[in-house]
């Protein structure tokens, strides 16, 4: 019918000029710090995007102690340490504006490669 | 037909548009000039450095030595320190470095000062309740009575580079180690002509000089609560320095909690009414002997300290939620949001 084909057309160019408009505000965004390095005893062990990172797993030992550490939606933890204070499994998720992730027994640091911020230290 | 070509087209150039865009990083203090770092695992607690300026490396490498080398006098726990020695030297007078007779003379003066709310010879008591050693435990009242009459700076004699320290008390200069290695560190630093660093001691701010485009540098104050912010310090030149009950602590078989910040008039955790209290200073030792003795005091006694010293500025943040901060950093702190709900009081210096 002539009237539904009418109207068809405009709404489906609208709804291209809408994804069109989303998209390039999606292009233009901010990055969202997602580098970070897992650091031990002062050596960088890994740097990683946690974009490109799959859910998994990791476990990074120091003579005899263990971390594992947790990468689960873009997101990076310590799961399970046998340190015993276990100060580094309560610190949770690696935060922006957070303290880096630190087991000092295991003598590990999880923290972004670039602060992005709104401070530049957290006391 | 011409209209499927108009629509063909249409959306042509509706999809190119929606592609053309440029990624422009933004810029951004840290992103020029560059930043030397380093990052090192002393003092019980990890140390991250940050440099600008052509001779940053070096000075940072510097800067690492001298700190090693203060750890090695002043570790509680090494053999081979200047301070495990006068702490095992049964009374008998012990010789000891400039570096650890400035640090004693420092941390015993600001114990007068404090009125005894700062006391670098609990590590007795500190023990007892499991705070060196992981094991936690609290002890009888009998126990920390006992131990008590072991503690008290007025029983530490300090002549010139000689300490003598009766047996069975220790001295612990936890309290002040991180605020001098700091200030050493800065020392360092300016030797080699570095204009602008931010030295993080576990927590322990030092910034040195302005961020590299000159706006100062931004130091965020945790929210104990949250993973987030209280709020934003703009400092330049200055330490800031935060202690809290939160940052070591246990909890008792009856749910309380207990933490290392200890009251030395009772041995026990220090209940002062206080969550939190950040110190802001040009000194970073100073920060670091007033964090812990403002803990210990409260906010009457120390909003007293601070009218009469006038040499520091602080944040205090009260068990009711409550931020208190001087009128000295007006301009400089800014609540973070979320924090709206708290009630805010400025303290003045005249009463």
């Amino acid at each position: 019918m002539p009237r539904r084909r009418s109207l068809l057309f405009p709404a489906i160019t609208a709804l291209l000029l809408f994804i069109g408009i989303i998209g390039s505000l999606w292009a233009l965004r901010p990055p969202a710090s997602t580098q970070v390095e897992v650091v031990q005893n002062g050596i960088t062990i890994y740097r990683l995007d946690l974009l490109r990172e799959p859910d998994h797993t990791i476990s990074v030992c120091y003579n005899d102690g263990c971390n594992l550490i947790e990468i689960q939606n873009h997101q990076i933890r310590i799961l399970d340490a046998d340190c015993p204070d276990q100060t580094c499994v309560h610190m949770g998720w690696l935060s922006e504006n957070g303290l880096p992730i630190v087991c000092l027994p295991n003598r590990l640091v999880i923290r972004f490669t670039q602060s992005s911020g709104d401070t530049d230290a957290l006391a | 037909m011409k209209k499927v070509i108009a629509a063909a087209a249409a959306a042509a150039l509706l999809f190119s548009a929606a592609g053309c865009s440029q990624m422009h990083p933004a810029a951004s203090a840290q992103d020029a000039p560059a930043a030397s770092t380093a990052g090192i695992f002393a003092m019980d607690t990890y140390i991250d450095l940050t440099a600008y300026g052509a001779n940053a490396e070096a000075a940072l490498d510097a800067a690492q030595s001298r700190i090693l080398e203060l750890e090695r006098l002043w570790s509680v726990t090494d053999p081979g320190s200047e301070i495990y020695a006068v702490n095992h030297n049964g009374g008998a007078p012990t010789r000891v470095s400039t570096d650890t007779a400035e640090i004693l003379a420092f941390a015993l003066n600001m114990a007068k000062e404090t009125n005894g709310a700062l006391d670098p010879t609990l590590y007795p008591v500190l023990t007892a309740w499991g705070f060196t050693t992981a094991q936690y435990q609290i002890p009888d009242a009998e126990t920390l009575s006992a131990l008590l009459k072991n503690t008290g700076c007025e029983k530490v004699a300090l002549n010139g580079q000689v300490v003598t320290l009766p047996a069975g008390m220790e001295l612990d200069l936890g309290a002040v180690g991180k605020g001098y290695a700091a200030d050493e560190a800065a020392q360092v630093l300016a030797d080699y002509g570095v204009e602008s660093a931010l030295l993080d001691f576990g927590g322990n701010i030092l910034a040195v000089g302005s961020r590299p485009d000159g706006t100062p540098w931004r130091v965020g104050i945790r929210d104990p609560d949250t993973d987030g912010t209280l709020g934003v310090l703009e400092v330049t030149n200055q330490s800031v320095v935060v202690s809290g009950g939160y940052e070591r602590y246990f909890v008792g078989e009856d749910d309380e909690r207990y933490w290392h910040i200890l009251d030395p008039e009772t041995g026990a955790p220090a209940r002062s009414g206080l969550t939190q209290v950040a110190i802001i200073s040009e000194e970073s030792k100073l920060c670091d002997a007033l964090s812990t003795a403002v803990f210990v005091m409260g906010r009457e006694k120390a909003t007293d300290l601070w009218r009469e010293r006038q040499d520091f500025e602080m944040v205090l943040l009260t068990d009711d939620g409550t931020v208190c901060i001087t009128e000295g950093l007006s301009g400089c702190f800014t609540l973070s949001s979320g924090q709206e709900g708290r009630e805010v009081h400025i303290l003045a210096a005249e009463t």
